[in-house]
Protein backbone atom coordinates (compact mmCIF):
# COMPACT_ATOMS: atom_id res chain seq x y z
CA UNK A 1 0.00 0.00 0.00
CA UNK A 2 1.50 3.35 -1.37
CA UNK A 3 2.47 5.70 1.58
CA UNK A 4 0.22 8.81 1.03
CA UNK A 5 2.93 11.03 2.78
CA UNK A 6 5.10 9.85 -0.08
CA UNK A 7 4.84 11.74 -3.50
CA UNK A 8 3.74 9.87 -6.13
CA UNK A 9 6.17 9.85 -8.69
CA UNK A 10 5.07 8.76 -11.66
CA UNK A 11 3.12 12.47 -11.38
CA UNK A 12 6.65 14.54 -11.20
CA UNK A 13 6.26 18.24 -12.09
CA UNK A 14 8.85 19.24 -14.34
CA UNK A 15 9.71 21.97 -11.60
CA UNK A 16 9.91 18.91 -9.29
CA UNK A 17 12.44 16.86 -11.08
CA UNK A 18 14.45 19.70 -11.46
CA UNK A 19 14.20 20.52 -7.88
CA UNK A 20 15.03 16.85 -7.02
CA UNK A 21 17.71 16.17 -9.33
CA UNK A 22 19.71 19.32 -11.10
CA UNK A 23 22.06 20.03 -8.39
CA UNK A 24 23.75 16.70 -8.52
CA UNK A 25 22.99 16.12 -11.72
CA UNK A 26 25.14 18.91 -12.84
CA UNK A 27 28.09 16.90 -10.58
CA UNK A 28 27.69 14.19 -12.44
CA UNK A 29 27.97 16.27 -15.72
CA UNK A 30 30.80 18.27 -14.75
CA UNK A 31 32.44 14.43 -13.64
CA UNK A 32 31.64 13.34 -17.11
CA UNK A 33 32.93 16.51 -19.29
CA UNK A 34 35.33 17.72 -17.47
CA UNK A 35 34.20 21.18 -17.13
CA UNK A 36 31.50 23.28 -16.25
CA UNK A 37 31.24 24.95 -19.75
CA UNK A 38 30.05 21.49 -21.26
CA UNK A 39 28.01 20.11 -17.83
CA UNK A 40 26.07 23.14 -18.42
CA UNK A 41 25.54 22.02 -21.97
CA UNK A 42 24.88 18.69 -21.15
CA UNK A 43 22.66 19.04 -18.31
CA UNK A 44 20.52 21.71 -20.28
CA UNK A 45 20.19 18.73 -22.95
CA UNK A 46 19.73 16.19 -20.70
CA UNK A 47 17.16 18.01 -18.67
CA UNK A 48 15.18 18.81 -22.05
CA UNK A 49 15.20 14.78 -23.05
CA UNK A 50 13.55 14.40 -19.55
CA UNK A 51 11.35 16.85 -19.25
CA UNK A 52 9.84 15.93 -22.49
CA UNK A 53 9.39 12.44 -21.71
CA UNK A 54 8.48 12.77 -18.51
CA UNK A 55 4.58 11.71 -19.25
CA UNK A 56 6.71 8.08 -19.45
CA UNK A 57 8.39 7.78 -16.26
CA UNK A 58 6.26 5.81 -14.05
CA UNK A 59 7.92 6.39 -10.89
CA UNK A 60 9.58 3.07 -10.61
CA UNK A 61 13.17 4.13 -9.99
CA UNK A 62 14.48 7.02 -8.36
CA UNK A 63 14.34 10.38 -10.82
CA UNK A 64 17.82 10.90 -9.88
CA UNK A 65 18.85 7.41 -11.86
CA UNK A 66 16.20 8.39 -14.83
CA UNK A 67 18.16 11.41 -15.18
CA UNK A 68 21.58 10.14 -14.96
CA UNK A 69 20.67 7.00 -17.81
CA UNK A 70 19.52 10.16 -19.62
CA UNK A 71 22.91 12.21 -19.09
CA UNK A 72 25.13 9.01 -19.71
CA UNK A 73 23.81 8.20 -23.18
CA UNK A 74 23.84 11.74 -24.12
CA UNK A 75 27.00 11.88 -22.97
CA UNK A 76 28.06 8.58 -24.75
CA UNK A 77 26.84 10.79 -28.56
CA UNK A 78 28.05 14.04 -28.18
CA UNK A 79 31.48 12.05 -27.48
CA UNK A 80 31.11 9.65 -30.22
CA UNK A 81 30.23 12.38 -32.97
CA UNK A 82 32.25 15.31 -31.81
CA UNK A 83 35.14 15.67 -34.11
CA UNK A 84 37.25 18.50 -32.83
CA UNK A 85 38.97 16.95 -29.96
CA UNK A 86 41.89 18.95 -29.55
CA UNK A 87 40.07 21.79 -29.24
CA UNK A 88 38.32 20.29 -26.12
CA UNK A 89 41.57 19.38 -24.77
CA UNK A 90 42.76 23.09 -25.06
CA UNK A 91 39.20 24.62 -23.38
CA UNK A 92 38.32 21.70 -21.05
CA UNK A 93 40.93 21.07 -18.26
CA UNK A 94 40.84 24.12 -15.86
CA UNK A 95 40.09 22.49 -12.75
CA UNK A 96 40.20 26.24 -10.71
CA UNK A 97 36.44 27.01 -12.17
CA UNK A 98 34.51 23.78 -10.87
CA UNK A 99 33.93 25.79 -8.30
CA UNK A 100 33.18 29.04 -9.25
CA UNK A 101 29.75 30.40 -8.60
CA UNK A 102 30.18 28.74 -5.39
CA UNK A 103 29.75 31.17 -3.29
CA UNK A 104 32.43 30.16 -1.16
CA UNK A 105 35.61 28.34 -1.96
CA UNK A 106 34.53 24.95 -1.00
CA UNK A 107 30.80 24.52 -0.55
CA UNK A 108 30.96 21.90 2.43
CA UNK A 109 33.23 23.80 4.66
CA UNK A 110 31.29 24.31 7.45
CA UNK A 111 34.55 25.97 9.68
CA UNK A 112 34.54 29.75 9.73
CA UNK A 113 38.31 29.84 10.58
CA UNK A 114 39.95 31.08 7.75
CA UNK A 115 42.88 28.95 7.90
CA UNK A 116 40.83 25.78 7.35
CA UNK A 117 39.52 27.22 4.63
CA UNK A 118 42.55 27.97 2.59
CA UNK A 119 43.86 24.56 3.53
CA UNK A 120 40.62 23.00 2.50
CA UNK A 121 40.51 24.96 -0.48
CA UNK A 122 43.90 23.76 -1.22
CA UNK A 123 43.04 20.07 -0.80
CA UNK A 124 40.01 20.53 -3.29
CA UNK A 125 42.31 21.75 -6.39
CA UNK A 126 44.54 18.58 -5.53
CA UNK A 127 41.74 16.11 -6.04
CA UNK A 128 40.19 17.95 -8.76
CA UNK A 129 43.74 17.74 -10.63
CA UNK A 130 44.01 14.28 -9.79
CA UNK A 131 40.59 13.86 -10.82
CA UNK A 132 41.54 14.98 -14.20
CA UNK A 133 43.47 12.65 -15.15
CA UNK A 134 41.33 10.14 -14.77
CA UNK A 135 39.10 8.55 -17.61
CA UNK A 136 35.61 10.20 -17.50
CA UNK A 137 34.13 7.01 -16.82
CA UNK A 138 36.01 6.43 -13.43
CA UNK A 139 34.88 9.95 -12.59
CA UNK A 140 31.47 9.39 -13.00
CA UNK A 141 31.44 5.70 -11.48
CA UNK A 142 33.40 7.24 -8.34
CA UNK A 143 31.13 9.66 -8.19
CA UNK A 144 27.78 7.97 -8.36
CA UNK A 145 29.02 5.94 -5.78
CA UNK A 146 30.71 8.16 -2.81
CA UNK A 147 27.67 11.08 -3.84
CA UNK A 148 24.49 9.14 -4.85
CA UNK A 149 25.88 6.04 -2.70
CA UNK A 150 24.17 3.87 -5.79
CA UNK A 151 24.61 0.49 -5.69
CA UNK A 152 27.13 -1.80 -8.42
CA UNK A 153 24.15 -2.61 -10.21
CA UNK A 154 22.51 0.92 -10.14
CA UNK A 155 25.72 2.11 -11.38
CA UNK A 156 25.89 -0.70 -13.92
CA UNK A 157 22.28 0.33 -15.14
CA UNK A 158 23.28 4.12 -15.75
CA UNK A 159 26.62 3.65 -17.17
CA UNK A 160 25.12 0.33 -19.04
CA UNK A 161 27.66 -1.30 -17.98
CA UNK A 162 28.00 -5.05 -15.91
CA UNK A 163 28.32 -4.99 -12.10
CA UNK A 164 31.48 -6.54 -13.15
CA UNK A 165 33.08 -3.58 -15.18
CA UNK A 166 31.68 -1.37 -12.47
CA UNK A 167 33.95 -3.24 -9.67
CA UNK A 168 36.75 -2.54 -12.08
CA UNK A 169 36.41 0.75 -12.66
CA UNK A 170 35.75 2.12 -9.25
CA UNK A 171 39.20 0.25 -8.14
CA UNK A 172 40.90 1.78 -11.01
CA UNK A 173 39.35 5.03 -9.88
CA UNK A 174 40.50 4.59 -6.43
CA UNK A 175 43.62 3.36 -6.71
CA UNK A 176 44.50 6.54 -10.19
CA UNK A 177 43.25 8.83 -7.63
CA UNK A 178 45.58 7.23 -4.38
CA UNK A 179 48.66 7.15 -7.08
CA UNK A 180 48.17 10.86 -8.06
CA UNK A 181 47.45 12.45 -4.44
CA UNK A 182 50.59 10.51 -3.68
CA UNK A 183 52.81 11.97 -6.31
CA UNK A 184 51.55 15.44 -5.56
CA UNK A 185 52.53 14.86 -2.10
CA UNK A 186 55.86 13.82 -2.87
CA UNK A 187 56.65 16.52 -5.67
CA UNK B 1 52.51 -14.60 1.42
CA UNK B 2 49.98 -15.53 -1.75
CA UNK B 3 47.03 -13.81 -1.16
CA UNK B 4 43.52 -14.92 -1.76
CA UNK B 5 41.93 -11.89 -2.75
CA UNK B 6 42.48 -9.50 -5.36
CA UNK B 7 43.05 -5.57 -4.69
CA UNK B 8 39.37 -4.78 -7.36
CA UNK B 9 37.63 -7.18 -4.55
CA UNK B 10 39.40 -4.70 -1.44
CA UNK B 11 37.72 -2.14 -3.27
CA UNK B 12 34.49 -4.03 -3.34
CA UNK B 13 34.88 -4.82 0.49
CA UNK B 14 34.53 -0.90 1.24
CA UNK B 15 31.71 -0.92 -0.68
CA UNK B 16 30.32 -3.84 0.86
CA UNK B 17 29.28 -5.27 -2.30
CA UNK B 18 30.43 -8.75 -1.92
CA UNK B 19 28.97 -11.83 -0.94
CA UNK B 20 28.69 -12.48 3.00
CA UNK B 21 31.60 -15.37 3.10
CA UNK B 22 33.60 -13.52 0.30
CA UNK B 23 33.07 -10.44 3.08
CA UNK B 24 33.99 -13.13 5.94
CA UNK B 25 37.24 -14.13 3.85
CA UNK B 26 38.51 -10.65 3.29
CA UNK B 27 38.12 -9.87 6.94
CA UNK B 28 40.21 -12.79 8.40
CA UNK B 29 42.81 -12.09 5.69
CA UNK B 30 43.05 -8.64 6.72
CA UNK B 31 43.84 -9.54 10.19
CA UNK B 32 46.86 -11.13 9.28
CA UNK B 33 48.00 -9.53 6.16
CA UNK B 34 50.19 -6.05 6.32
CA UNK B 35 49.80 -5.60 2.75
CA UNK B 36 46.16 -5.52 2.09
CA UNK B 37 45.28 -3.69 4.59
CA UNK B 38 47.56 -1.04 3.71
CA UNK B 39 46.02 -1.16 0.13
CA UNK B 40 42.50 -1.21 1.98
CA UNK B 41 43.74 2.07 3.50
CA UNK B 42 44.94 3.83 0.39
CA UNK B 43 41.58 2.88 -1.41
CA UNK B 44 39.75 4.42 1.47
CA UNK B 45 41.51 7.30 2.04
CA UNK B 46 41.50 7.91 -1.93
CA UNK B 47 37.00 7.94 -1.11
CA UNK B 48 37.78 10.00 1.64
CA UNK B 49 39.57 12.75 -0.74
CA UNK B 50 36.91 12.42 -3.00
CA UNK B 51 34.14 13.14 -0.97
CA UNK B 52 35.54 15.64 1.06
CA UNK B 53 36.68 17.48 -1.94
CA UNK B 54 32.76 17.72 -2.45
CA UNK B 55 30.79 17.69 -6.20
CA UNK B 56 30.63 21.01 -7.98
CA UNK B 57 27.06 23.03 -7.32
CA UNK B 58 25.15 23.94 -10.24
CA UNK B 59 25.38 27.69 -11.60
CA UNK B 60 22.23 29.59 -9.69
CA UNK B 61 20.73 30.42 -13.68
CA UNK B 62 20.67 26.82 -14.68
CA UNK B 63 17.79 26.15 -13.11
CA UNK B 64 15.52 28.61 -14.99
CA UNK B 65 17.51 28.14 -18.28
CA UNK B 66 16.69 24.33 -17.87
CA UNK B 67 12.86 25.20 -16.83
CA UNK B 68 12.70 27.35 -20.00
CA UNK B 69 13.82 24.93 -22.21
CA UNK B 70 16.82 26.85 -23.49
CA UNK B 71 20.33 28.54 -22.25
CA UNK B 72 22.02 31.59 -22.74
CA UNK B 73 24.85 30.81 -25.38
CA UNK B 74 27.73 29.84 -23.94
CA UNK B 75 31.07 31.17 -25.33
CA UNK B 76 33.85 28.22 -24.77
CA UNK B 77 36.62 29.78 -23.08
CA UNK B 78 39.97 29.17 -24.03
CA UNK B 79 42.07 28.44 -21.16
CA UNK B 80 44.27 31.79 -20.01
CA UNK B 81 47.55 30.29 -21.08
CA UNK B 82 46.41 29.97 -24.41
CA UNK B 83 44.80 33.31 -24.22
CA UNK B 84 48.01 34.78 -22.81
CA UNK B 85 50.28 33.21 -25.62
CA UNK B 86 47.68 34.23 -28.17
CA UNK B 87 47.70 37.82 -26.57
CA UNK B 88 51.76 37.82 -27.07
CA UNK B 89 51.85 36.89 -30.77
CA UNK B 90 49.44 39.18 -31.80
CA UNK B 91 51.93 42.07 -29.99
CA UNK B 92 54.66 40.80 -31.72
CA UNK B 93 53.07 40.63 -35.03
CA UNK B 94 51.62 43.56 -34.98
CA UNK B 95 55.11 45.17 -33.83
CA UNK B 96 56.87 43.56 -36.42
CA UNK B 97 54.54 44.64 -39.02
CA UNK B 98 54.09 48.31 -38.23
CA UNK B 99 57.84 48.43 -38.08
CA UNK B 100 58.34 47.18 -41.40
CA UNK B 101 55.73 49.77 -42.34
CA UNK B 102 56.81 52.69 -40.91
CA UNK B 103 60.87 52.05 -40.90
CA UNK B 104 61.10 54.28 -44.14
CA UNK B 105 59.13 57.19 -42.41
CA UNK B 106 60.65 56.35 -39.12
CA UNK B 107 64.03 57.28 -40.70
CA UNK B 108 62.89 60.72 -42.27
CA UNK B 109 61.61 61.78 -39.10
CA UNK B 110 65.15 61.04 -37.17
CA UNK B 111 67.12 62.60 -39.83
CA UNK B 112 64.76 65.70 -39.66
CA UNK B 113 65.05 65.96 -36.09
CA UNK B 114 68.88 65.13 -36.04
CA UNK B 115 68.86 68.08 -39.27
CA UNK B 116 66.93 70.52 -37.32
CA UNK B 117 69.05 70.31 -33.70
CA UNK B 118 72.79 70.42 -35.67
CA UNK B 119 71.23 73.55 -36.96
CA UNK B 120 70.09 75.10 -33.86
CA UNK B 121 73.91 73.83 -32.17
CA UNK B 122 75.44 75.28 -35.24
CA UNK B 123 73.66 78.57 -34.91
CA UNK B 124 74.05 79.18 -31.31
CA UNK B 125 77.46 78.21 -32.13
CA UNK B 126 77.89 80.70 -34.82
CA UNK B 127 76.38 83.80 -32.24
CA UNK B 128 73.38 83.97 -34.19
Amino acid sequence: MANPEEPDLSKLTAEELVEKTLDRAFGLAVRLTGNRSDAWDLTQETFVRAIAGLSGFRGESDPSTWVYRIMVNAWKNKVASRPWRWWRRVVSIDSDSLFEDAGKVLPYADDPAPEYALESAERTRRVERALQRLRPEDRAALMLREFEGKSYREIGEILGIPVGTVKSRLFHARSALADELESEDGA
Amino acid sequence: MEHEISKEDLSAFLDEELEPSRNTAIENHLKSCAECSGELDRLRGASAAFRAAGSPPAPARLAGAVLRGKGPKRVKKPNLVVKWAMSVAFCVFLFLTMGKMFKPAISQMFKQILAQVSGAVSSVGSGN
